[in-house]
């Protein structure tokens, strides 16, 4: 209880703060005042077409790759579950490498969340194919590897094919991850599929508690395990392939956020689910200023930063994994 | 196979540079393709580069038709004979090496850090080529367009490119501006000579001339998406904005200088001011520009030096 109102209070603050920081400085009033003046003075302008997005598409790319990652590990009774682990990151990058660099998002905007959705969707059924659902912590990470491979070097395929002779310069740092002027567009066309995918996987709680128990328990309680595998494969590819489309791969917040709140949650899913949303959109809001308020040359890119916090986690969880296995 | 390049090479190593005029040219970069273009040494020319033809890249693009194009690699320029290579600054040091290595006269190009030191490059590739009168008549002719613009109120303009890169204070654009009679912001903008610049920084700094010169709708891409992000867009009441041909001011070229005149004319329409404001030395003959918008309406009377530059938000917003 207490790390949810810690959560909730912390994450309107960051919210606000990620609105207020940023590469030029307004003044706080000038801001707040230009999202409900109407006018198109600079102020405004930065106002509602730069900083909201950002703010907002923060909190919810947040908020679904935390929502995933404690779904997924939940699911499929894994520690080191993660959107980004198991591939599906990498593959909704594919899917909108291709959407951009061959003209379609410019054409159709909604085709830019559609294609992150359809590649995410890829890796989630190869994942199921190669590990099954009570895969090994070995298997899950091989066949997470494999659909990375596969689709980094399907991206990299695509690159070369591209018509934009920048092509491989710019996506080897979208690639990276950024919310760096995103606009209501990107804001426009994700939320509803992210929103949509954390409002599947968080209504899945009760089914996975049930999960946790094992199979014929959860059998014999009442859960079809079939709807619930579709409900986290279309819940993540929701969340994940949208968020991912607009925001480039941020890694490890899936894995880092559930396992921060398990201490304090316990290990029940049904407990953890919101809890992870909100503490990943905090995650990614502070990661956000983070990169905003560090004086580097270039903004540093978001996904550089979640990567520093999280690779040591994963190493973390390995060696604890390594002392279970022997 | 071997004896033939070997045999190649020996009588290529008979020819030293200047000794004879140079009648098989191959052209190693983009840059130096248009020296060769510029001095119309087509018929002494053996190779140029791919994008040499590329009209958006290229700004003799016309002049390049029938000329040979080679693929840049050390074995096909061999192939193509040639008894002069002329290599830029910096492109392709690998290639530039093996083939001095094999004993092809090699002509470099150092990287032109100002437009004045262009027209003696125009000579000295001139002179390669044996054609040093033509050579000294376009330099000439190009550096009587060097003449400095007057004294007076600047209007300030940014160059803004895909992924919100802008061109600073350092190198051929900045010159170019400064010669077109524009202030150029774009490193006050970054904070650097060259640099990335944020949507926001540059709605709160907006210069009086927003030039485009990478739009391109047939290469989407990350970095385009900035260029038309809904803020900027609203922006263009409070700058006018001109597209301007890349190819001008790609390379530091003869159509560097050239371009000059080209980019005084764009940012003259843009700007909506009277001809004799800004230094427009003759109108272009009748070239397609590129998309200009003009927003004269919106655009303030002539600022005051860097007074522009350095808008400030109006109090409350």
């Amino acid at each position: 209880m207490a790390v949810r109102i810690a959560l909730l209070t912390l994450f309107p603050i960051l919210l606000v703060a990620s609105f207020l920081i940023g590469p030029a400085a307004v003044p706080a009033g000038d801001l707040l005042s230009g999202l409900f003046s109407g006018q198109a003075s600079p102020a405004a302008l930065i106002a509602l077409e730069i900083r909201l997005p950002r703010a907002l598409l923060g909190a919810l790319v947040g908020a679904g790759l935390g929502m995933a990652g404690a779904a997924l590990q939940g699911y499929l009774r894994n520690p080191l579950a993660e959107p980004s682990l198991i591939g599906a990151s990498s593959s909704a990058s594919l899917g909108a490498v291709l959407a951009i660099y061959f003209g379609l998002s410019a054409t159709a905007p909604l085709a830019l969340p559609v294609a992150g959705m359809l590649g995410a969707g890829l890796a989630m059924l190869l994942i199921q194919g190669l590990a099954g659902r009570d895969a090994s912590v070995l298997m899950l990470i091989l066949a997470g590897l494999a659909v990375q491979t596969l689709a980094g070097s399907l991206t990299s395929l695509a690159l070369n094919l591209a018509p934009n002779p920048h092509a491989a310069l710019e996506i080897a740092f979208w690639l990276l991850g950024s919310l760096t002027d995103r606009t209501n567009d990107h804001l426009l066309v994700s939320a509803p599929f992210i929103i949509a995918g954390i409002l599947v996987l968080g209504g899945s709680g009760r089914a996975l508690d049930a999960l946790g128990l094992g199979e014929r328990t959860a059998g014999s309680m009442g859960v079809d395990l079939n709807a619930l595998r579709w409900r986290i494969i279309i819940g993540t590819v929701l969340s994940v392939g949208a968020a991912v489309a607009v925001t480039g791969s941020i890694g490890f917040v899936g894995l880092v956020v559930p396992h921060l709140l398990r201490r304090a949650t316990g290990n029940q899913p049904s407990k953890l689910l919101w809890p992870s949303a909100l503490a990943g959109a905090c995650l990614l809001l502070a990661a956000d200023i983070l990169v905003r308020l560090l004086p580097t040359n270039d903004e540093l890119k978001l996904g550089v930063v979640t990567g520093l916090i999280g690779a040591p986690f994963f190493f973390h969880l390995l060696l604890k994994t390594r002392e279970r296995m022997r | 196979m071997r004896t033939g390049v070997a045999l190649l090479v020996a009588a290529l190593m008979v020819l030293p540079v200047g000794a004879a005029p140079a009648t098989r040219v191959v052209s190693l970069s983009l840059c130096a393709d248009q020296f060769l273009l510029a001095l119309d040494a087509q018929a002494q020319t053996a190779g140029l580069t791919r994008l040499a033809g590329d009209e958006h890249l290229s700004p003799y693009a016309d002049r390049a038709a029938g000329v040979p194009i080679h693929d840049g690699t050390a074995e096909s320029v061999l192939m193509l004979k040639p008894d002069l290579v002329i290599a830029g600054g910096y492109a392709r040091a690998q290639t530039v090496g093996m083939l001095e290595r094999l004993g092809v006269p090699v002509l470099r190009l150092k990287t032109p850090q100002t437009l004045a030191d262009i027209p003696p490059q125009i000579e000295q590739v001139a002179d390669a080529l044996g054609r040093g009168e033509q050579g000294r008549a376009l330099a000439a002719r190009l550096r009587a367009m060097l003449t400095q613009p007057g004294e007076g109120a600047r209007p300030t303009a940014a160059l803004y490119r895909p992924g919100g890169e802008v061109p600073g204070s350092r190198g051929i654009v900045n010159d170019m501006m400064k010669a077109a009679g524009l202030e150029n912001i774009g490193g006050k903008l970054s904070g650097r000579p060259n640099g990335r610049v944020a949507v926001e920084t540059l709605l709160l700094n907006p210069p009086d001339l927003l030039v485009l010169d990478s739009v391109r709708p047939d290469r989407p891409g990350v970095g385009q998406g900035v260029m038309d992000h809904p803020a900027l867009t609203a922006a263009r009441t409070e700058m006018a904005v001109a597209g301007f041909p890349i190819a001008w001011w790609l390379c530091a070229s003869p159509a560097s200088i050239e371009g000059v005149e080209r980019l005084a004319e764009v940012a003259g329409k843009a700007l909506g001011v009277k001809r004799g404001s800004l230094p427009l030395p003759q109108a272009g003959e009748g070239r397609n520009l590129g998309d200009i918008s003009v927003k004269s309406d919106d655009v303030r009377p002539s600022p005051t030096g860097e007074g522009g530059a350095r808008r400030r938000l109006p109090a409350g917003g």
